[in-house]
């Protein structure tokens, strides 16, 4: 039998007709994320409590069905893509801030809520919520939460696992589960550490309790103009060599700086290879110096010019070349796949001139914009879908691009997560005992593998009898991604 | 080339330790009593593969195991259900790579804090893990009990800065998790579940950090509180700075008086400043205003920043050290919560007639460290209802140490909810339950 229609009703009774979803047109929009996976679920939830995500595992047992939690669906790996099918869990009803504790410098929030929303929230107490992924406007702390996620100031901030101090998490058997807290040092296994970056395999997130830190006082913001991109790269690597960690540090590249000027005109010159943008926070006293320091060391290292926010419009601007870049892409092809390696960051100027070599043997472009002071590559490698057998060569150059880096001692995921994209990659950086002893994490806690199945782990690890009656249906396509 | 691989090895005491003969002058000179067991065995692997070996051969032979490295940190958790032997981290102590333009280091667990620090600070670098005697501490030890000093307030817990870790399994293998680059995100965070367990999962053989820069200058400064309200709002007031605290501590007068012995006062508020040398005229007229606003009695800038901290960091051994026969209890609240903590500790010691406590605080982390004497059976009702009240705050209490009357209390709280899940995970990574059995929290 059909296990769908009688799940469907289940769920209805449970939720109301208008929270369950099931119609083919419905269900279309939520078989995208930003990556080029596309798979549709059977059935989409949305529901308001963590008692009905509970009730909503429990039936999607009944029925042997997997299920998939989905956040805004910004994702850049597929681990929202449900090869499986089954019910998939979207938060967008999910998304109040629950309550805001100055004192104990803690947000309580609902998986749903975007990100940038917490730190509008905060600003009038003049605080706010550190991990930025560039995707912030549309991207919810959940799925934060779910890929560990990152951003351009994490480089002094640190990722989000740096900043969830608890979490509420539904367990495969539908309990409801409250691990960490306010207080530090919860006693036992880090049963949070556990759960941030495991892309909703190992449980269901229902709040977050993040922290929050006060505004820094003063922000400076530069942008250095380079010739080459070797001068850039090195620069990235003296600034942090000589022991000096600004809150960002962005590289732009010169076919990105090209795409960005034809799409917004914002003055960039045409023909640099390369800009960074350097942002440093903290107290007023000593930050003109610290920012005429950066200056005065990226001249050093070969800039032709730098230019220096004077105001908070300036400061946008600047920054306006870097959260455009992806968009303005679509002037150059209609597709692009986005890479997300990272290298040692004194490696820097070696991968970026070994990458170019990749791409001249390919015959492709590549636009690339980096988290540098991280050494978090984001190659962008353009094409086009309806070109048979472009998707499939990109993704040839993604791969020599990751084997590169884990080949100087990096690894193939800054942020963006395993998901499905990178499953086949997992075996360049861990043993299968590695892999074996990941899988053992996984079985402690969701034994079932009807939690996001076929994520994290490679075959042989869990995409088990539930995945074998759908295939993955990679289409190229999508236009609107952030990084 | 960047990073370079360091072969500079440390003075070994002897190096004649293998299988058929595992004790070596170092473990003939040291205790490895645990609540009154002793270990038959114990085993120094030279390399990381043979601790391995060792530990898959333990757990074949079902022989429980304590995983030893510099022993400063055994004191924690309950006695050992079962004690066969030591499985010593002391070889694995050398630098395996220190790319220091990168700002990451990889080093053996054994190697101790004191010499990874001397090793870093050749590039003006540190680790920022400041706990109790770093020239014994091992790296793998402190990891392994989730140990952390003031300096946490800025850099985080270790958790946060450390990028990737190897850990021996009960079944022979050595595990890689992580990765040693400033972000990663594949895979499990298995290197982040090791942290914290106590060596109830595996044996952390290397370990991978971001390390730091050391700021350009420091200040460091201390007020004196006639009241105990007074004091904790000035802690809530210098966490709030413009210019934020590396570090920010409370003292009461008994735990000041082995830092500072010419100090006056009943309470203390003490911050670390640092970063370029331009800010740190500003850092100390805004602690000198927030503490004068709070009524201090009076403020003074310490003459040496860094022998100031380093007894600092050394104050929950000192105490335990110097107050042999106390109880020895860590406490952490949520950060508003402090004040209510003390106030709360300090009454429920008055109505058993307890002497006062001893205590003091990384005040911004709310994680108290409490001495007390007295007669037993006070002692114990005192920390039956400290315990009771830290959960009403929604709080956690360890027991660090109990005197010896006391032996059977839980170090531990019940952990109720998360247990089910907590043994779910040993059953799977140490089946067998040898390794540091019974110590850890539910009997895990």
């Amino acid at each position: 039998m059909n296990p769908i229609s009688p799940a469907v009703q289940e769920l209805q009774k449970l939720l109301g007709a208008r929270s369950v979803l099931w119609q083919p047109d419905d269900l279309r929009v939520y078989s995208y994320d930003g990556s080029n996976n596309m798979a549709t679920p059977d059935i989409v939830v949305l529901p308001e409590t963590a008692q009905q995500v509970s009730e909503i595992i429990k039936i999607a047992r009944r029925y042997a069905m997997a299920i998939v939690p989905r956040g805004s669906g910004t994702g850049l790996c597929g681990a929202i893509t449900p090869i499986a099918g089954g019910i998939m869990i979207a938060f967008a009803r999910m998304k109040k801030i629950l309550e805001i504790d100055l004192e104990n410098r803690t947000a309580l929030v609902e998986p749903g809520v975007i990100n940038l929303d917490v730190s509008t929230a905060l600003a009038p107490s003049g605080y706010f919520y550190a991990p930025d992924p560039s995707s912030q406007a549309a991207c919810s702390i959940g799925g934060n939460v779910a890929n560990n996620s990152g951003g351009p100031h994490c480089l002094l901030y640190g990722v989000t696992a740096n900043h969830v101090l608890g979490l509420e998490v539904v367990l495969e058997d539908g309990e409801i589960l409250w691990l960490g807290g306010k207080a530090p040092d919860e006693q036992g296994y880090d049963l949070v550490a556990a759960f941030i970056g495991s892309e909703g395999t190992l449980g269901i997130i229902t709040k977050i309790l993040v922290r929050i830190m006060p505004l820094p006082e003063a922000t400076r913001t530069l942008l250095a103009v380079f010739n080459t991109i070797e001068q850039a790269s090195r620069t990235v690597s003296g600034v942090i060599g000589a022991g000096v960690i600004p809150a960002a540090i962005e590289m732009i590249d010169g076919t990105t700086i090209r795409a960005v000027e034809a799409a917004y005109n914002i003055g960039l010159p045409l023909d640099a290879d390369a800009v960074l943008l350097i942002e440093v926070d903290g107290p007023k006293a000593g930050i003109d110096e610290l920012q005429q320091m950066l200056a005065d060391f990226c001249l050093e290292f070969g800039a032709r010019e730098v230019r220096i926010a004077k105001n908070e419009q300036e400061r946008a601007d600047l920054w306006k070349a870097r959260k455009t870049a992806l968009g303005a892409l679509g002037r150059l092809a209609p597709n692009y796949y986005i890479q997300d390696g990272v290298v040692p960051r004194s490696k820097l100027p070696y991968i970026l001139q070994r990458q170019d070599e990749i791409a001249k043997k390919y015959g492709v472009t590549i636009a690339n914009v980096l988290h540098a002071g991280d050494g978090n590559l984001h190659p962008n490698i353009l094409f086009d879908a309806r070109e048979p057998g472009a998707l499939e060569r990109v993704k040839q150059v993604g791969g020599e691009i990751l084997k590169l880096c884990v080949e100087v001692g990096g690894t193939i995921s800054g942020e963006h997560g395993v998901g499905l994209e990178k499953l086949d990659y997992m075996p360049l950086l861990f043993t299968q005992a590695d892999l074996d002893e990941q899988a053992k994490l996984r079985d402690a806690i969701a034994p079932t593998r009807i939690l996001n199945p076929c994520k994290m782990l490679p075959q042989g690890h869990g995409c088990g009898e539930v995945a074998k009656s759908k295939l993955p249906q990679a289409i190229a396509g999508n236009t609107d991604v952030w990084i | 080339m960047c990073g370079f691989r360091n072969n500079w090895r440390l003075e070994t005491l002897s190096s004649v330790s293998n299988l058929q003969f595992p004790i070596s002058l170092f473990n003939m000179t040291t205790n490895f009593g645990l609540g009154g067991l002793t270990p038959q065995t114990i085993y120094e692997p030279r390399e990381a593969q043979e601790l391995a070996q060792l530990l898959a051969q333990c757990n074949a032979e079902s022989r429980a195991v304590v995983p030893w490295g510099g022993g400063t940190l055994q004191y924690l958790g309950n006695a050992p259900a079962r004690y066969d032997a030591v499985i010593s981290t002391r070889n694995l102590n050398q630098v395996v790579e220190y790319a220091f333009d990168d700002l990451t280091i990889t080093v053996g667990a054994g190697m101790t804090l004191a010499n990874i620090n001397r090793v870093l600070g050749e590039h003006g670098q540190f680790l920022p893990l400041d706990v109790p005697h770093p020239s014994r501490a091992t790296i793998g030890g402190v990891l392994a009990a989730g140990a952390n000093g003031p300096l946490r307030l800025r850099y985080g817990p270790a958790r946060d800065y450390m990028l990737g870790n190897k850990f021996a399994t009960v079944d022979g293998h050595i595990i890689k998790a992580g990765s040693r680059v400033v972000k990663n995100v594949a895979g499990y965070e298995l290197h982040k579940v090791q942290v914290g367990a106590f060596g109830t999962l595996a044996i952390l053989t290397e370990a991978t950090f971001k390390v730091f820069p050391r700021p350009p200058a420091e200040i460091s400064m201390w007020a004196a509180f006639a009241e105990l309200n007074d004091a904790c709002a000035a802690v809530g007031q210098i966490w709030n700075l413009s210019t934020p605290p590396l570090a920010l501590e409370w003292l009461d007068a008994a735990t000041m008086n082995l830092i500072e012995p010419n100090a006056h006062g009943a309470y203390f508020v003490m911050a670390r400043f640092g970063g370029a040398q331009a800010t740190m005229a500003a850092a100390r007229d805004v602690f000198t205003h927030a503490a004068n606003e709070q009524n201090a009695r009076a403020v003074e800038t310490f003459e040496d920043t860094s022998k100031a901290w380093r007894a600092i960091a050394d104050l929950p051994a000192t105490l335990r050290e110097t107050f042999s026969d106390a109880l020895c209890l860590r406490v952490s609240v949520p950060p508003k919560a402090l004040q209510n903590a003390l106030r709360e500790l300090f009454a429920l010691a008055q109505a058993q007639k307890l002497a006062p406590p001893r205590v003091f605080a990384h005040a911004a982390l709310a994680t108290l460290y409490v001495s007390v004497d007295g007669d037993a059976a006070a002692l114990e009702t005192f920390a039956t209802q400290l315990r009771a009240t830290v959960h009403k705050l929604h709080g956690y209490m360890l027991i660090e140490r109990a005197p010896s009357a006391l032996k059977n209390l839980n170090a531990w709280d019940d952990a109720e909810t998360t247990l089910k899940l907590m043994q779910s995970i040993k059953r799977k990574f140490d089946p067998n339950h040898i390794l540091n059995p019974g110590r850890f929290v539910g009997g895990i």
